[in-house]
């Protein structure tokens, strides 16, 4: 699955969840707030896309089949293209330490499922208007 | 000889048996894949539905209204907010809450827990009076469904009933324990009653909870459950002491690193180790140094959140014992 | 007729009536198996696995994994562990003296340091040469441990874990990406009395696996992984759920199986002496409580899948199942007072009877006994309609049992999709009963040679196959 993100203007989002209703709806959500959305359904695919189409926002699931999303974050960190690529992490979790230790893998920013995609689209738009 | 034909009967029997299933498999993927296509079908409605205030929802009928429905029941499970609630507006004006409702006083079991547990994932406030009163329905899995319910639509009534439905033991406390951690901060009040109950394993419960939902003025009342005559009861409380990071509780936690159970020694250590502050430093280094293993380790680890530096010039002396040396290599990790 | 024939006649009527005895309970635990599924289906669409797996208070638990030359799947292996779907839980890996390059390849793949592990000295095993933690995953440790087979290597587990449950599996096991949380599911519910549980064990071999994960079921071309598939869903799907039923589940296999940390370090872990290991843990624990009047449960739980390889050699396999023999005598011989005592409830009652009975014994009546019939058939010793008989069930209801079992397999479970698939396994239920079951009593028979000459050995595969089916009648 791949949007357009061919687009110069368009700023280009990643999302990343094994959950497909949750991509379409993210895609349509984001797409129609102005971006170009690549989507991916695992972590490797997640990080295939990411090198790909170096997006310039990376919105991922922390559980993801094959990779989950701290793995993916860290390797986009240790990736000279994709290090200082923002990365929002979709937590459903509510343990202790999972906030932080998506911080410590080189998240910026994490939002706790269920979400709202309104606050999810006003984050995205914070990081990139700050950049 | 009418054993052998027995015998054979029953072989031709099973033989049949697996073959209908064969078929009857056959069938039943070639129905999903045709479900699976409707749904990929009505799901920019469903998103269109979700995303867009007074959107008109489409007219369906059968096995797609079914399929819409579903749709919609997840993403309701995955998503808060307005989304939520025009989810809720749809499920109540197709006449869904209002069916699911009836099925509740169904006669059949089954049809009340699907019920029971539809009606959580219809973000519907008007389901909550009916899924209050299935707390008292003779299925346990009826009960627990609709707690599970109760959770999902956020429901501050149902605060008390379900304390009480944990209480009597008509619903695991695993599944009122969740349930309430999703109502939020407005179960507190109710839990810091519960942290009186006669049972230990109640008191238990609560200053879990209220270790998770409270916040810092929770501490006070808890602070009593640390001198708790059950030593279970006394862990607990310090751990959640720890997850509220309540300062007001060092001094105690400090005096319990000396408790005679060693699970409350390590609670206490692990919670200083959450709240802070080199005071307690020195009865933690004491800790990890001598005492047996769970307090020890949990002693070292609390101590090197507090004072890293204290631990890695502490590990090399000859006395410092495994614990501390762990604790240092793990900071450098 | 001679005071030798009337013997033999006399034998053989025995070993009739073992089969018939047999048959009997396989079709009451068949029954037992209907009937739970019946009850259990509808339910798991409501089991709430979504809100167990978002809630702080479900419990934390340590997932020990024994690895000896395990270079080639460690990583793999392990990714797919730390990437199950359970809210809190860590892995450790224990290597046990692995002569090739499992450390090196774990250590590559985590980013592992050193450091000083400080480990309990509850259970004592081997020396720990090592112990590597991960700066990339908090919740990865590896031990690097003195070689001294599986069992000491778990204990060395147990005695590093940190949370209050330990999962017990073998380094090719294959978890389900849910498996962790269904199996904990029971001590959620329960948790004052549920002390274990026992997952589902499948056969991986045919299987197309990829990151750790079973990515399409299917069955292999190894004629004897394709028999071993359906000795497996017999085991697992009717017997251990009937025996769960009964309240007298005997036995969690080692490939998939958790416990209560703090009961199995007051137990005093695995029994390093046995090649039932398994076996004799699960017996241990029931003896312990039961004597001790403690009110508990050890549940199997059918929704929690594992799935393992299996040989596909005669060799191999051959090996394995005069070891499980062995196994078996050494736990029944250290828990020989649960036999028939009603002390011990169900389990003494029925599950260590079963498996003195009709597991231990079964050489002796089911090969012996079909060997003697049909030597007296053949010197017209007895009619052709008490042969055909005596065929019908020892033979016969093989196939109906099996038949059976496929048949819940695929209204309960359903994890072969493909109709070849299930085909073959319907014409295999022919095979298993003739042939397989003669050549397994055959492999049985020769562990007794094994007990006799006192054989201590571990056998080179003895981290193969783990996963001991019940055996077939």
């Amino acid at each position: 699955m791949s949007a357009d993100a061919s687009s110069p203007t368009k700023p280009v989002i990643l999302i990343a969840d094994d959950d497909e209703d949750i991509l379409h709806l993210l895609a349509f959500r984001l797409e129609r707030s102005g971006y170009a959305v690549v989507s991916a359904k695992d972590g490797e695919e997640a990080l295939r896309v990411a090198r790909e189409h170096v997006p310039d926002l990376a919105v991922l699931d922390v559980r993801m089949p094959k990779l989950d999303g701290y793995e993916v974050t860290r390797a986009l960190r240790a990736d000279e293209a994709t290090r200082r690529m923002p990365i929002i992490l979709l937590t459903a979790k509510v343990q202790d330490g999972d906030v932080q230790r998506g911080f410590d893998a080189g998240a910026d920013d994490y939002v706790r499922k269920p979400f709202s995609p309104q606050e999810l689209r006003a984050r995205v738009q914070a990081i990139l208007g700050r950049r | 000889m009418t054993l052998v034909s027995v015998v054979l009967v029953l072989a031709l029997a099973g033989v049949a048996l697996v073959l209908a299933l064969i078929v009857l498999r056959t069938w039943r993927s070639a129905r999903d894949r045709r479900l699976r296509e409707v749904a990929e079908r009505l799901r920019p409605a469903a998103i269109e539905l979700v995303d867009t205030p007074d959107a008109e929802p489409p007219v369906l009928v059968g096995t797609e209204a079914r399929v819409f429905a579903e749709l919609l029941a997840h993403y309701s499970r995955i998503l808060r907010g307005d989304d939520d609630e025009r989810i809720g507006a749809y499920f109540e004006a197709s006449g869904a809450v209002d069916q699911l409702r009836d099925r509740l006083r169904s006669r059949r079991l089954r049809r009340r827990v699907a019920a029971a547990f539809g009606l959580g994932d219809t973000a519907s406030e008007r389901a909550i009076p009916d899924l209050l009163l299935a707390l008292d329905d003779p299925g346990v899995d009826v009960r627990a469904a609709a707690t599970r319910s109760l959770g999902r639509l956020g429901a501050t009534a149902a605060v008390e009933p379900l304390i009480g439905a944990s209480v009597a033991q008509r619903v695991p406390r695993s599944v009122t324990g969740a349930a309430l951690l999703e109502i939020g901060p407005a179960a507190v009040p109710h839990l810091l009653d519960l942290l009186d109950h006669p049972d230990p394993a109640f008191r238990v419960h609560a200053a879990d909870l209220v270790g998770l939902l409270g916040s810092a003025d929770a501490a006070d009342v808890l602070l009593p459950r640390l001198r708790d005559a059950s030593s279970e009861v006394r862990a607990a409380g310090a751990a959640a002491m720890g997850r509220l990071g309540a300062s007001t509780g060092r001094d105690q936690l400090i005096d319990l690193l000396e408790d005679r159970v060693p699970f409350v020694r390590a609670a206490a250590a692990r919670a200083l180790g959450q709240i802070g502050g080199r005071s307690a430093a020195a009865a933690l280094l004491e800790v990890a140094r001598h005492d047996e293993f769970d307090p020890a380790t949990e002693a070292g680890r609390a101590l090197a959140r507090i004072d890293p530096e204290l631990v890695l010039s502490c590990a090399e002396d000859p006395d410092a014992g495994p614990h501390l040396r762990e604790a240092a290599d793990r900071l450098a990790l | 007729m001679s005071l030798l024939e009337a013997a033999l006649v006399a034998f053989s009527v025995a070993s009739f009536v073992y089969f018939v005895i047999i048959d009997v309970l396989y079709l009451l635990l068949t029954g037992l198996a209907w009937n739970d599924l019946r009850g259990t289906i509808w339910r798991r669409r409501y089991l709430g696995l979504d809100e167990a797996f978002a809630s702080p208070l479900t419990p934390g638990i340590s997932v020990l994994v024994p690895a000896f030359n395990e270079e080639a799947g460690i990583v793999e292996s392990v990714r797919s562990l730390l990437a199950l779907r359970y809210p809190q839980h860590e892995v450790i890996v224990v290597n046990d003296g692995s002569n090739d390059g499992t450390i090196t390849a774990l250590v590559a793949a985590f980013d592992l340091v050193p450091v000083r592990q400080a480990l309990r000295e509850g259970i004592p095993t081997a020396r720990i040469r090592a112990a590597y933690a991960s700066r990339s995953h908090p919740d990865l440790l590896v031990l690097d441990k003195e070689n001294a087979g599986r069992s000491d290597a778990i204990n060395a587990g147990v005695n590093a874990a940190r949370h209050p449950y330990v999962c017990m599996i073998d380094a090719d096991s294959v978890l389900e990406h849910d498996a962790l949380l269904r199996i904990a599911k029971p001590l959620l519910d329960h948790p004052e009395s549920v002390v274990a549980a026992g997952g589902t064990v499948r056969v991986a071999n045919g299987c197309e696996i990829d990151h750790g994960q079973v990515q399409s079921v299917r069955l292999g071309h190894s004629r004897l992984a394709t028999i071993q598939t359906l000795e497996y869903i017999r085991a697992f799907l009717v017997a251990r759920v009937g025996w769960g039923r009964l309240d007298a589940l005997g036995l969690i296999s080692g490939a998939f199986g958790i416990f209560d940390r703090s009961l199995l370090q007051t137990v005093g872990g695995l029994w390093t002496g046995t090649v039932g290991e398994d076996l004799e843990l699960t017996l241990r624990l029931h003896r312990h409580l039961r004597e001790r009047d403690e009110p508990y449960r050890v549940v199997f739980v059918d929704d929690a899948v594992c799935w393992t390889e299996v040989p596909e050699d005669f060799a191999t396999l051959g090996g394995q199942r005069r070891r499980w023999q062995r196994g078996l005598y050494e736990a029944l011989r250290r828990h020989r007072v649960m036999i028939g005592n009603p002390r011990y409830g169900p389990i003494g009652l029925v599950s260590a009877v079963y498996f003195a009975v009709f597991e231990f014994l079964s050489p002796i009546f089911a090969l012996l006994g079909l060997l003697v019939s049909v030597g007296l058939y053949a010197f017209g010793s007895v009619s052709t309609g008490y042969f055909v008989s005596f065929l019908a069930v020892s033979i016969g209801m093989g196939v109906v049992l099996s038949t059976l079992a496929l048949a819940i397999d695929q209204v309960g479970y359903g994890r072969y999709e493909r109709r070849r698939d299930v085909a073959r396994l319907l014409a295999y239920t022919v095979l298993e009963s003739v042939g397989y079951h003669q050549l397994h009593n055959v492999w049985r028979f020769l562990g007794y040679v094994d007990i006799t000459r006192g054989k201590t050995d571990w056998g080179v595969q003895r981290r193969r196959g783990l996963a001991r089916p019940a055996p077939p009648t």
